[in-house]
């Protein structure tokens, strides 16, 4: 975790790189795993990870996930087009979705932001997945109970949603 | 592999233990607290409208967020239509008659996600009369048509219906078509495509009857009826009407001719039998909605290998049982043997459970329709998803409406048979009393059908938008030696685009129908002789019903009838063979660049309609008659033009053998046209495009060999262009010499082992390649091959990098000539 070790580099993992969350921890992770952030790998680009990448949006938790996402999906990009890696990466998606679907609320939500923020598209493709199913099937009532939503629409507001789309409402 | 496997298990734990971790400890972050445009990818990836429904009604912001018209279509461009159902239409005699209509609803899913009553029609007007009801004509997007079935009424009044807003719309009938026959009714996308890309609803759509109107108006058919059709537009409020030209119906039995929609472009299609052929045809965008044949199958052909096939079957020809956008039902008279054409591939079969809706002796109406249910509300307005019936052609939308607007202009541009100017000019043989004695022929020239300026127009914008010498695809002449017979036209011509065909490109535009009759069609027939440009040549061929035919014909070969055309366009124009010259053997006859540079404006550089030449090398027997001379006839487009002999061509020092048949084609290359003599110790007869003259040239004795066109062709050079190569095919090996730049020397440019190269290809088997293979077809990009041990084995092989395969559709398609014929040569390629 030394400063020191940003420039160390490990047996081909290229370059390591020191990302400091909002809350002052630190990861280091190879250059391989961090770019796989668009936001990261333009830095990368414009050499201006010296002296780490600070990243004031994402709590040190959330970091820590995403981290260990991209550690796990690191070979994704290099394995296209070979059959025994790709049933492997076909089980990892598996893996994910899985562990997404046990994660509540407001860290989806985190996750999410941090995703977006950090531009990894498999990441927020498959946190946005997870929030679309969890709208499916569900009533208008059942969404905002489940996404702590406030109805803002007045009655008769409502009601005339309602009336205009009837069919859509059968419950 | 065990080692990573482990410490990706090992992975995974520490992943899901420290984010379970995370869980527990995380903050109160909400949807609320995500940015718009990630919002948005959730939403975009909702299943279905209704669930996009459902969450437009969750809150103020989602329901913003969902009726943006942005989003709306992209929603509608991500997602398949969702269909929640089919209507039925049921044939009472096989189900019982139902009350009140036709119609039955069967839901997509079990159990539906809405309600199915929301799905029920009772919302309905009352019918006229106690004996009347509404059934189902026709449904497009979320609408529903109905017509009103009352016995002594054949154009009904009609009702479009929005069954889950439970509005509708009666359509009267106009009054002046009451007792006219309707063949159909349909509803297509309105004239205008709202703001997401939807083009039906209930204020936008278009109802389309299709009308027989005979001379008496009544149910018979006296005097010269005339199929019609009526478009009734929401917002207009008004019948308008489009006439079907008479190429496209004479007989408007509903057993023969039937009016179908265009698919997701909503144009009209008719569809005709005419004998054992289905023709499809349809209007063509831009060039005043000319019809052309968009399909053509031959039933006793099409049908061959389906079980139960029976030569007998189509002896008194066949019937249209049902319709539709998706496919024709149709059986042979003489006996129920249902079996269905798809309007697209169009692929025959019987299998299928649509084909056994009839019980044994009838045939029944079944019709299957599909609701596509979707509905944004959004902002209070109406916003339906347009949905396609067939979820697989909805890659084609987007393509405007057209074909039943301007019916002013369709109806002054319908080309008419018995139009004296234009059927005259054209046809060559009425021509040939004209040109009675002269080389110039007065009459087949200079007029093609339409000379209006529209087409020029359209030309010129196509080739600014495709660039000068895009390559479309390639008109191919097939043989059928190799292949089925063509279905194309009655001509051995079959069009095969580029792949990917050029966006926007219509390959009906490639239809060559609007060629003219000839006089006894059953026995002549235009066969392809080149292309330049975006122009083709065709000779007049009389039609060899086998290969013998094929071969005894070529025997007494002689100066044929000639047709050039522009496919692009549709104009052409004949040009009748000079008389003294009709019994000359022709070795070939082939287009060249007109004289001046760019006559037309088109854009087009050398060639044109109005700007062209047509060579074709003659065999000119000598006063010893056991030697010839070769002879160059050219004609001229253009108000100055006709045939000339060159003169200066005829040199005598080009001396032929007596046999014409010696004299093969061989290629064309480098501008200049190249025949190989059997028996003449490899001299070949160079005729040069540009001065017109014939020579004899020597290839050195390494590459002549024989000039067998099985096994000797000349080709254009690779990337210097005026150099020209020799293929050849030397026991089994493909060989392509190229001469060096200095020295000029001849040197194997590619040598393919064709035995070697072909073991890995589907179909191939060990007995091939015991005897030598043939070149079917070659050009600078690839060489035809097949083994002659078995000749539908057709395989090519790319010159540039040697590839061999089968798959491509070249290799399906083609077939040129197993005859002596020097008129067939390679494939055809089409140039704009």
């Amino acid at each position: 975790m030394a400063a020191a070790a940003a420039e160390a580099t490990i047996d081909g993992g290229g370059k390591m790189i020191i990302l400091i969350s909002a809350d002052g921890k630190r990861f280091e992770v190879t250059e391989a795993v961090a770019s796989q952030s668009q936001l990261i790998s333009n830095m990368i680009e414009d050499d201006c990870t010296e002296n780490g990448v600070r990243l004031p949006n994402v709590d040190g938790d959330i970091l820590t996930m995403v981290v260990d996402y991209c550690n796990m999906h690191a070979g994704d990009a290099a394995a296209d087009g070979d059959t025994t890696k790709a049933s492997s990466t076909e089980e990892l998606k598996k893996f994910d979705a899985e562990l997404v679907q046990a994660l509540e609320n407001p860290v989806l939500f985190k996750l999410i932001l941090a995703a977006n923020f950090l531009n990894i598209k498999s990441l927020l493709d498959m946190t946005c997945q997870r929030v679309a199913d969890m709208m499916s099937g569900k009533t208008p009532e059942q969404m905002r109970e489940t996404f702590s939503i406030e109805n803002d629409f007045t009655p008769e507001e409502e009601a005339a949603i309602r009336q205009e789309n009837a069919w859509a409402f059968d419950d | 592999m065990a080692g990573t496997e482990r410490s990706r298990r090992r992975r995974e734990g520490k992943l899901r233990k420290a984010w379970r971790k995370e869980a527990a400890t995380a903050g109160p972050t909400s949807v609320n607290d995500v940015p718009d445009e990630v919002l948005e990818l959730v939403l975009l990836r909702l299943g279905d409208s209704l669930a996009l429904l459902r969450a437009a009604a969750a809150c103020k912001r989602w329901r913003r967020l969902v009726a943006d018209a942005g989003f709306l279509a992209r929603f509608r461009s991500l997602h398949a239509p969702h269909v929640v159902g089919h209507y039925h239409v049921v044939d009472p005699t096989f189900a019982g008659a139902l009350r009140g209509g036709n119609h039955v609803f069967v839901p997509e899913r079990s159990p539906s996600p809405l309600d199915r009553r929301r799905l029920s029609l009772d919302f309905l007007p009352e019918p006229d009369s106690d004996r009347a009801w509404w059934e189902l004509a026709d449904t497009r997007g979320g609408l529903v048509l109905l017509y009103q079935n009352k016995w002594n009424v054949s154009f009904p009044d009609m009702v479009v219906c929005e069954p889950l807003t439970r509005r509708h719309q009666g359509i009267l009938r106009p009054q002046e078509t009451k007792y006219r026959i309707c063949f159909g009714v349909f509803l297509i996308d309105g004239a205008a495509a709202d703001e997401t890309g939807g083009c039906i609803s209930m204020s936008n759509f278009r109802v389309l009857s299709a009308v027989c109107e005979s001379e008496t108006s009544y149910w018979y058919y006296h005097g010269t009826p005339r199929p019609r059709a009526y478009v009734f537009s929401s917002g207009v409020d008004e019948f308008s009407l489009v006439t079907i030209p008479a190429i496209v119906g004479e007989s408007y039995h509903p057993s023969t001719f039937r009016v179908i929609g265009g698919g997701n472009d909503g144009t009209m299609r008719v569809v005709r039998l005419i004998g054992d052929d289905l023709k499809i045809f349809t209007q063509l965008k831009g060039s005043g909605g000319e019809w052309v044949v968009e399909k053509l199958v031959r039933l006793p052909v099409a049908t061959r290998g389906l079980p139960g096939h029976d030569v007998g079957l189509f002896h008194h020809y066949a019937r249209i049982v049902t319709e539709n956008e998706r496919y024709i039902l149709v059986t042979p008279r003489v006996a129920t043997w249902l079996f269905s054409v798809e309007v697209e591939t169009p692929v025959v079969e019987r299998e299928h459970v649509r084909n056994k809706y009839a019980g044994a002796a009838y045939t029944p109406a079944v019709q299957h329709t599909t609701l596509g249910c979707q509905r944004l509300g959004a902002r209070g307005t109406h916003s339906w998803e347009k949905y396609s019936r067939v979820s697989s052609t909805s890659a084609r939308a987007g393509q405007q409406p057209q074909g039943t607007k301007n019916t002013e202009r369709q109806h002054a541009t319908i080309p008419s048979h018995g139009d004296d100017g234009a059927a005259a000019a054209v046809r060559p043989t009425s021509a040939q009393g004209q040109a009675q004695e002269g080389l110039v022929d007065e009459g087949g020239r200079g007029r093609g059908r339409s000379s209006g300026g529209d087409d020029d127009r359209f030309l010129r914008s196509f080739r600014s938008l495709h660039g000068a010498r895009h390559v479309v695809g390639r008109y191919h002449t097939v043989d059928p030696c190799f292949g089925s017979p063509p279905s194309a036209g009655g001509s051995s011509v079959v069009f095969v685009p580029s792949s990917p065909l050029v966006i926007g490109v219509d390959s009906r535009f490639f239809s060559l129908d609007f060629l003219p009759d000839y006089d006894d069609g059953d026995s002549w027939s235009w066969e392809l002789v080149d292309s330049r440009g975006g122009l083709l040549l065709f000779s007049k061929k009389r039609k060899s019903t086998s290969r013998w035919a094929a071969m005894a014909d070529a025997r007494g070969f002689s100066f044929p009838d000639l047709v050039v055309c522009e496919p692009l366009t549709r104009r052409y124009q004949g040009i009748a063979s000079p008389v003294c010259f009709r019994r000359h053997p022709c070795l070939g006859v082939f287009l060249l660049d007109g004289d001046a540079a760019d006559a037309d404006d088109t854009g087009s550089g050398g060639i044109g309609m109005s700007n062209f030449r047509v060579v074709a090398a003659l065999h000119d027997r000598t006063w010893q008659h056991d030697r010839a001379v070769p002879l160059a006839c050219v004609f001229t487009s253009g108000s100055d033009g006709g045939w000339r002999v060159l003169q200066s061509a005829a040199a005598s020092a080009v001396d032929l053998p007596e046999r014409f048949d010696f004299i093969n084609f061989a290629g064309r290359a480098g501008g200049c046209l190249y025949w190989g003599i059997d028996g003449e110790d490899g001299a070949m007869l160079v005729l040069d495009e540009a001065t017109m003259r014939f020579s004899i040239d020597m290839f050195p004795e390494t590459i002549r060999a024989s000039y067998d066109k099985w096994t000797f062709r000349v080709i254009d050079g690779g990337d210097d262009g005026d150099a020209l190569r020799v293929v050849r095919v030397m026991r089994n090996d493909l060989k392509v010499f190229a001469q060096l730049a200095g020295s000029g020397e001849w040197v194997v440019e590619r040598l393919v082992s064709l035995p070697e190269a072909t073991r890995e290809l589907p179909g191939r088997r060990e007995t091939y390649f015991r005897q030598e293979a043939k070149i079917v077809a070659a050009n600078a990009a690839y060489v035809l091959l097949t083994p002659q041990e078995k000749k539908r084995w057709l395989f090519s092989v790319e010159l540039e990098t040697g590839k061999v395969e089968r798959r491509h559709e070249r290799n399906r398609l083609v077939g040129p000539t197993g005859t002596s014929d020097p008129f067939k040569g390679v494939s055809m390629t089409s140039l704009v």
